[in-house]
């Protein structure tokens, strides 16, 4: 009954448009770089507060959704993520823009993406309480060692620069510890600088100068080599939507952990996508990841959009949001009249609304994506020249929005050429972001664990989850380097 | 662990020097198109404050594509046109931060 009153709140003429709207703003929003659904929530938030509740919320969950398959599509075509959520989706979403494959790229993530969001939506619902239960229980050891594992993850992600990833990583893990201390609060590495001792180096930043910045100045230096124009004809929508269908495991695969990852707050979808496609490119050694495979672009979405909706259930559940875009979804709920807590998943149509308003939300996005994916596509024909200074101001504006200060567009401005020496060297730069989300998880935690063990005598690290995930850390690093090894001996016996 | 590092050391300097693992060289770098990317960049930023964001991003985005060899004026005008003001409004709208206003002297006319 509750369900069907919520139904028929989502079916209203006004609230259907609402749906629509926020899918195609969202998506529009989330292709410029740098800006993903936070920056969407911030932006319309405030608009909606006059709103009925229902269609505020129905509003704001489609965009929210809709701003991170944006991100991709820019992904995919211009390879330069629109959002951090996407950079897996780059490694062979834009690979298969240049064999003319960009529209089935789009339509392929368009599916994976709303199978993935559908899948966190019936574990929302469902099995809310019992995941949160879990979460709670994940203590700073635990936390820690889940970030020793994504450094580990960052040998696996690089494949024969395993090496050089790993210090990459270490670059970024290095450039978190700028600015306060998190648990004495002094500072280190500012030396003096007003602007390193207030904000630090904020990943964000990080990310722009990286990727927009740094594959802006390698176009313009290669003159049109970066992006080739496509020549083929755009076409596969319907490949890719098929395909995406024909790989129901990855998907699902990927879901989980997706789910898994939005759950526990901190993780976030700047590690899910990564994760999921380090995942499948490991199960799958012979899939050709890196050149194309139509699997390397639907699993990050898949993930994506499942830690998007799972980030809203301890949002929900407990009022602890992970992310900056659950803690605005869960703003939007308590501006409109609805409490946060055990209780938030029974009782009031308006919550059913939003619910199904999430579902329909990822059939939405991805329609729309799908019959605008030609048009899309073709945003990989746009002269360089053109493109690059676009590309440039986007990622300047996406760097100033951090915190609104100028030394952030500065320091985005020195990422970028490092991020140009990195591509010129055909290395990955994935690694130096993961190192920079890790890097304030694993040492907050590190320490608060080491403080817990001070005060008890007994070491958390101690405990089955920590000792495992540190025997999985070690097989995971340990493999890629021992391949390199491998390799290169039967290259010298050759 | 000195042994370690130097390995890495030379792992990481190798592709520096040009010389690939498979024993090729890498494309070599176009130094003045790289400094005229930086430059162009620098300056952008350098302008931001005192011309004030929406007229100098249509500068940039004039000049940019003109001295990277696009050259059809009128087109590269509503693109460098629509682009700030687009941009200026989205930031407006959503953000708390305010954009350089610069001699515009309004942030959002």
């Amino acid at each position: 009954m509750l369900w069907l009153s919520g139904l028929h709140l989502v079916v209203e003429p006004l609230n259907l448009l609402a749906l629509i709207l926020g899918s195609v703003i969202g998506l529009f929003l989330g292709t410029l770089p740098g800006l993903g659904p936070g920056f969407a929530l911030t932006l319309f938030l405030p608009l909606t507060f006059d709103f009925p509740a229902a269609t505020a919320l129905i509003f704001l969950v489609s965009l929210y959704t809709a701003a991170v398959y944006g991100g991709a599509i820019t992904a995919v075509v211009v390879n330069v993520p629109g959002h951090p959520g996407n950079i897996a989706t780059m490694f062979d979403g834009h690979p298969m823009a240049r064999q003319g494959r960009a529209g089935q790229a789009i339509a392929a993530m368009g599916v994976a993406g709303c199978i993935g969001g559908m899948l966190a939506l019936i574990v929302l619902i469902t099995i809310s309480p019992l995941v949160v239960d879990i979460a709670l229980h994940i203590g700073p050891a635990d936390y820690f060692m889940l970030a020793v594992f994504g450094l580990a993850l960052v040998a696996a992600t690089c494949g024969r620069h395993a090496v050089q990833g790993l210090i990459l990583g270490g670059v970024g893990f290095l450039t978190s510890t700028v600015g306060e201390d998190p648990i004495t609060g002094s500072f280190r590495f500012a030396y003096g600088n007003d602007y390193l001792m207030n904000q630090g180096i904020n990943f964000a930043v990080i990310v722009v100068g990286l990727f927009a910045l740094g594959s802006s100045f390698l176009m313009i230096e290669e003159g049109t080599a970066a992006v080739t124009p496509i020549n083929a004809p755009i076409s596969g929508v319907w490949s890719g939507v098929l395909a995406a269908l024909r790989h129901p495991v990855e998907i699902i695969r990927a879901s989980i952990v997706g789910v898994f990852m939005g759950v526990i707050p901190g993780l976030g979808i700047a590690l899910s996508n990564i994760v999921a496609y380090i995942v499948e490119s490991r199960l799958n050694p012979r899939g050709n990841f890196g050149g194309g495979n139509i699997v390397g672009v639907m699993a990050p979405e898949a993930a994506d959009n499942a830690t998007l909706i799972a980030e809203l259930i301890p949002a929900f559940s407990l009022g602890i949001p992970g992310a900056i875009s659950s803690a605005l979804m869960l703003e939007a709920v308590t501006i409109h009249g609805l409490q946060p807590g055990p209780t938030f998943f029974n009782g009031n149509p308006v919550i059913a609304a939003f619910f199904i308003a999430a579902f329909l939300s990822q059939i939405s996005f991805a329609v729309i994506g799908i019959a605008l994916a030609r048009f899309l596509a073709r945003g990989a024909e746009v002269p360089t020249s053109i493109l690059a200074p676009i590309i440039i101001v986007m990622g300047c504006i996406g760097a100033y929005a951090v915190h609104g200060t100028i030394g952030d567009v500065i320091l985005a401005l020195i990422f970028g050429l490092v991020g140009y020496v990195i591509l010129k060297l055909k290395l990955p730069l994935a690694p130096i972001v993961l190192g920079a989300i890790l890097g304030p998880l694993a040492e907050g935690n590190y320490r608060r664990a080491i403080i817990i063990e001070h005060a008890t005598g007994k070491s958390p690290f101690l405990s089955p989850l920590p000792l495992t995930l540190l025997v999985l850390s070690v097989v995971v690093f340990v493999i890629p380097l021992w391949e390199q090894v491998r390799s290169a001996r039967t290259a010298r016996n050759a | 662990v000195a042994l370690v590092l130097v390995s890495l050391a030379i792992q990481t300097l190798r592709p520096l020097a040009g010389v690939r693992e498979d024993g090729g060289t890498f494309e070599p770098v176009r130094l003045s198109r790289l400094a005229l990317a930086v430059g162009l960049t620098a300056g952008y930023l350098a302008l931001w404050k005192p011309l004030g964001f929406q007229i100098d991003t249509v500068v940039f985005l004039m000049v940019s594509p003109m001295l990277l060899g696009f050259r059809r004026p009128i087109v590269l005008l509503a693109i460098a046109v629509a682009t700030a003001i687009l941009i200026a409004f989205l930031f407006h709208l959503g953000s708390g931060a305010v954009l350089p206003a610069g001699v515009l002297r309004v942030g959002w006319p």
